[in-house]
């Protein structure tokens, strides 16, 4: 194990690029597994389903965030 | 427009082969979104459609979270008073099993988001989407230059990230990109793109 972090960065790159060279019908399968994972945490925190936040306001639409 | 989309099993999509009305006859999941997209077509209530956001980008680069599908479609001839009239879109995805909620409407369990062109970039978008396999079938997506001039355009973070990776995987030409830019008037905010992530970070 390295704490090289250029290291780190070109591990993560490469592992990217494998990710992107997958089959389509492939990574189309962890598009849907990503979507599960993310309702599966947003019920377990309990967030909103429609709170949609503007990155550059950090307004929110349903009122779950406030401007700072 | 409209041709070389091949439906299930290699055939051509014909118009009419899907009148059911139960979303069972098409898989579930994203390739069930891409067959009731490739029947709509072919029955003509839209003239042209094509995938964007992020799973369109997932034909080019690694799988990003997302929880719907951008699906860019012309709606020419179906003009009310002026304006775009989905409905006829939209009852007939009904009738095929869709499911109205909210601005999406859900096929095959995906909330699909259906977009009319907003104006020329996408016009083109449209125009020059490419058709790709995908199983049994084929879909078709926006090229990967204009995925990334439509995210530089519309400049939320998210966007600004897929345009990092369309150019960090080298996955676009950038001579391309570059004159899509030039022609929708984008170069100013691909200046601004540059200077804020590309000139003093050289990986992210």
């Amino acid at each position: 194990m390295s704490f090289d972090i250029q290291r780190i960065i070109a591990s993560k790159k490469a592992w990217r690029k494998t990710q992107a060279q997958l089959p389509i019908e492939e990574k189309l399968i962890i598009l849907e597994r990503l979507r599960d994972r993310a309702r599966t945490l947003r019920a377990a925190t309990k967030h909103k389903e429609d709170t949609v936040v503007d990155a550059g306001t950090t307004k929110s639409l349903s009122g779950n965030c406030r401007s700072p | 427009m409209g041709k070389g989309i091949r439906g299930r099993r290699g055939k051509a999509v014909r118009p009419g082969t899907h009148s059911e009305t139960t979303e069972s006859k098409h898989p579930a999941g994203i390739i069930g979104v891409i067959d009731v997209l490739n029947q709509l077509e072919a029955d003509g209530r839209v003239d042209r459609y094509a995938i964007g956001g992020a799973v369109g980008a997932t034909f080019y680069l690694e799988p990003v979270a997302t929880q719907d599908v951008d699906v860019f479609v012309a709606f020419t001839g179906q003009m009310t008073q002026g304006l775009i009239d989905p409905r006829p879109v939209f009852d007939y995805l009904t009738a095929h099993g869709g499911r109205v909620e909210g601005e999406h409407i859900v096929i095959a369990g995906w909330p699909v988001q259906l977009l009319p062109s907003t104006g020329p970039l996408v016009d083109e978008a449209l125009a020059e989407a490419v058709t790709m396999d995908v199983a049994d079938t084929s879909a078709r997506v926006f090229t990967a230059e204009h995925l990334a001039a439509i995210a530089l355009d519309t400049g939320r973070i998210k966007d600004h990230l897929r345009l990092l990776q369309f150019i960090d995987t080298g996955t676009i030409n950038m001579e391309r990109f570059e004159q899509i830019c030039r022609k929708y008037g984008l170069l100013d905010k691909w200046r601004v793109f540059e200077r804020k992530y590309l000139e003093v970070n050289s990986e992210f």
